[in-house]
């Protein structure tokens, strides 16, 4: 299988290929730049368990494949195929299929929550029905609080949407209090 | 565990959506696809030692990011000051002297036709490579910043894998560069071509009927507008009402025939534009032209509260308007021309490929 195009999918003529990294595209007429990189192709190899020779240990599943490595678990061996590198050993497949909710665990860096985006967000974008900051004041300040040490992004380095977050919700309860200090005042001075 | 902390370095090319943005980030060993949606990030690692290639191919891109919005509203701002407040009694006597807003006008025209000469000649896709994964780095999407990428993660790259001696488009040739195939065809897989579906994008057409009248519309509508400046006011505003309706509902019908996958998306991005550009200009007309009426009618002896140059109806009159609507479907409709012969020229050499 060659190269395929970006655009499309669909693979790029060999033969221009030949004559450099670029391409056009047969199917969508794109112009392709390709980086190919070794492991392209040794990816084949990499992934085929070689047969075992006699005397040699053999996989766990596949009695006909030489083994690579051990699970770090159960100690079964695995071929090349079977080896499932997690963390810093291998795993074989069963162990990694019945501790399912471990690796999710281990994994969680594929997605966050945002909190601090939430707690900067909510106090601007609720001056649009300001009726309802009174609600939104405390819960931002709460929210601000209570996540300030969760894990934020990965890429941002600092917390300062949850430092203005906090100020414009403590701002607004603020704003609150003394508008109800104020009628309270009014009310009583009326009285 | 407390994990360590990487550190990450931000690598050319971001994508500011309105609620989707995207960006790639290095890391000691691996890239980070970052994708963002507002309140959550999804992140996607490329090992250096497992990329097998990345491709980039040149391709439209129409995409509008905020940082491209914040200069429309930017200009719109002006423009509406300029119109509403520079110059109200030349707006009123129906007049389009008014150079300022003349000025920001051409001004926007260039600035819209640059973008779209830039999306469409200048853009790119690019993708990355496993031997499980094949993803799109959405945040490449122009062609100097894929550029710039390149030749920042490339070192990386090389220094983990080492390079490639000799000719490896024969060696990879017996390979499989990416993901197993699903919907994509194999040349080295003999009678797979029956087997497999193939994007729709191969079937969809370049231009069909329906997509010929909607170009068609914005040129001559846009043409016509430009041509009727002279004309009766009252004439004027049925010439751009009755072109506008023609265009909004033939962009539509672009759209529905674009989903069902009968013709391509590039003309889809061309009726989206469309759209957007009649509804800022809409918008701006009636800001701008209820701005200058507010202005002559405070200025005026005996105000009134709704004059007559503020209903909806009479603001397609003003030449300004008209003009402007018409400048605007014309350059579309010239991008959809160009859209057109470029999609021929590539059917054409594709069937003299085949012969």
């Amino acid at each position: 299988m060659p190269v395929p195009c970006a655009r499309c999918s669909m693979p790029l003529p060999k033969w221009e290929l030949l004559n450099g990294d670029s391409a056009n595209c047969t199917s969508c007429g794109s112009r392709n730049s390709v980086r190919l990189f070794p492991a392209a192709l040794a990816q084949s190899a990499a992934t085929r368990p070689e047969a075992a020779q006699e005397g040699e240990a053999v996989c766990f599943d596949h009695p006909g494949k030489r083994a690579v490595s051990s699970c770090q678990q159960c100690g079964r061996f695995v071929c090349q195929l079977c080896s499932v590198e997690f963390g810093d050993g291998v795993w074989c497949p069963s162990c990694v299929a019945n501790s399912r909710g471990k690796a999710k665990q281990a994994n969680s860096d594929t997605a966050r929550m945002l909190y601090d985006t939430w707690a900067l967000v909510i106090p601007f974008a609720l001056l649009v029905i300001w009726p309802l900051t009174i609600l939104s004041a405390p819960a931002v300040a709460a929210l601000a609080i209570m996540k300030w040490r969760k894990p934020m992004s990965l890429v941002r380095r600092n917390r300062w949407r949850f430092v203005l977050g906090l100020a414009v919700s403590v701002a607004q309860g603020g704003v609150w209090v003394w508008l109800v200090w104020y009628a309270v005042a009014k009310v009583r001075a009326g009285a | 565990m407390p994990q360590e902390r990487v550190k990450y370095r931000k690598l050319p090319g971001r994508r500011r959506g309105f609620l989707f943005g995207s960006s790639v980030w290095l890391g000691p060993d691996h890239l980070l696809l970052v994708k963002s949606a507002r309140f959550r990030e999804d992140y996607k690692r490329f090992y250096f030692r497992d990329v097998q290639a990345i491709v980039t191919a040149e391709a439209s891109r129409f995409h509008i990011s905020t940082r491209a919005a914040l200069v429309v509203v930017a200009w719109l701002g002006m423009w509406i000051f300029a119109i509403g407040f520079g110059s109200a009694a030349a707006v009123l006597a129906r007049t389009a002297s008014h150079v300022e807003g003349w000025l920001l006008g051409a001004g926007a025209l260039l600035l819209l036709a640059a973008w779209a000469c830039i999306s469409a000649r200048l853009s790119c896709r690019c993708r990355i490579y496993t031997a499980v994964s094949s993803d799109e780095l959405p945040s490449l999407y122009r062609r100097w910043t894929a550029r710039r990428f390149l030749e920042q993660v490339q070192p990386y790259i090389t220094q983990a894998q080492g390079a490639i001696d000799g000719n490896w488009a024969e060696a990879v040739e017996e390979k499989q560069v990416g993901p197993a195939p699903e919907g994509r065809v194999g040349l080295s897989m003999p009678g797979a071509l029956g087997s497999v579906t193939m994007p729709p994008a191969a079937y969809a057409a370049w231009t069909t009927p329906v997509s010929a009248f909607f170009v068609g519309s914005l040129s001559v509508g846009g043409l016509a507008n430009l041509g009727a400046l002279r004309v009766s006011a009252q004439a004027g505003r049925w010439i751009l009402l009755s072109s506008l309706l023609v265009q909004l509902g033939a962009a539509v019908a672009v759209m529905i025939q674009c989903y069902t996958g009968r013709l391509r998306t590039a003309m889809r991005n061309l009726a989206i534009t469309a759209l957007v550009a009649i509804a800022v200009w809409y918008y701006a007309v009636q800001i701008g032209v209820g701005m200058a009426v507010a202005y002559q009618s405070a200025q005026s002896k005996s105000p009134r509260m709704f004059p007559r140059q503020a209903q909806a109806w009479t603001l397609f009159e003003y030449p300004l308007a008209r003009g402007s609507a018409g400048g605007i479907t014309a350059l579309l409709g010239l991008a959809g021309v160009v859209l057109g012969l470029r999609g021929e020229r590539l059917r054409e050499e594709k069937v003299s490929f085949n012969v």
